[in-house]
């Protein structure tokens, strides 16, 4: 650094004393620890809402879900339900396994 | 043991949101970003607040601080847009102005009258490129990056303060120490 720069920089020390920092820092720090503990309170709070406010439709859709098992599991051996459902089997079974597909491809 | 690095703990925040890391952060950059502040608003009371508003924010954005330069300018950075934003609420109020002769404005926390006196000399962009280089020692390439102004025109500004400031207190060249003490 040439002796006028560091001239430029005795001449300007002034400007930036060191401040003491104590009280500001923990000030900054009890707002950033606050924002943490209520942003974890909101969390935590929609999640017991959430999972309140679903367990009814869950249920529902449980009921539905088994209920639906159980008539596959019966129609499974049907031919005509085969027939009718066939293509679209096919096409879910594929747009699924696709992903799959295209992995083992590219490895 | 050694202190770690402000990559470091930027790391730590980033990863675990780890606010003992994120006070270590705060307590060593808050002398200059409070001076900052307070070069630009001449208000201490408002530079605080500007100051912690600067670092709540630092917080919430520290996953978009990619590292590629200075934790410091980064901050900065964010302190002087927190400075614009908060000028331009209608709340605001005035500023006061540098002033060459300034024995009737109060300035306890600069107690830098001659630095006043130097920048009471030079434009806007001029004053805040000198603070950043030479107050709070950071390049021209950091100040290019805080104020948002092209290197070269950085370059410039600092140049013509200089020679402001060396015309108008009838200095030589390398007698920039003079002129700060009067």
């Amino acid at each position: 650094m040439s002796d006028d720069e560091q001239d430029w920089i005795a001449a300007f020390a002034s400007a930036n004393r060191e401040l003491p920092g104590e009280r500001f820092t923990t000030q900054v720090v009890r707002r950033v620890r606050r924002r943490l503990w209520i942003r974890g309170a909101v969390l935590g709070a929609a999640c017991v809402l959430g999972a309140v406010s679903a367990l009814g439709p869950l249920h529902q859709m449980w009921d539905s879900v088994s209920m639906g098992l159980s008539t596959i599991t019966v129609q499974w051996r049907d031919v005509t339900w085969y027939m009718q459902y066939g293509l679209p089997s096919l096409f879910l079974s594929v747009a699924f396994a696709w992903p799959i597909l295209a992995r083992w491809l590219a490895r | 043991m050694d202190e770690p690095s402000d990559e470091e703990l930027v790391a730590r925040v980033v990863a675990a949101e780890d606010a003992a890391a994120f006070e270590i952060l705060v307590r060593r950059h808050q002398s200059k970003v409070r001076n900052w502040l307070r070069q630009l608003t001449r208000d201490p009371a408002r530079a605080d607040d500007l100051a912690q508003e600067t670092f709540i924010r630092a917080w919430q954005r520290l996953r978009t601080f990619q590292g590629r330069g200075k934790f410091m300018s980064w901050v900065m950075k964010i302190a002087f847009n927190s400075f614009l934003q908060a000028r331009r609420r209608p709340d605001y109020g005035t500023t006061v102005e540098f002033t060459e002769r300034n024995e009737d404005v109060v300035v306890p926390f600069l107690e830098a009258p001659d630095v006043e006196k130097m920048l009471a000399v030079l434009a806007t962009d001029e004053r805040h490129v000198m603070i950043l280089c030479y107050a709070h020692g950071m390049s021209h390439g950091d100040v290019a990056e805080v104020l948002d102004l092209p290197l070269g025109t950085v370059k410039s500004h600092a140049q013509r303060a200089k020679t402001k400031i060396r015309e108008h207190f009838g200095i030589d060249a390398p007698a920039a120490r003079r002129a700060g003490r009067g």
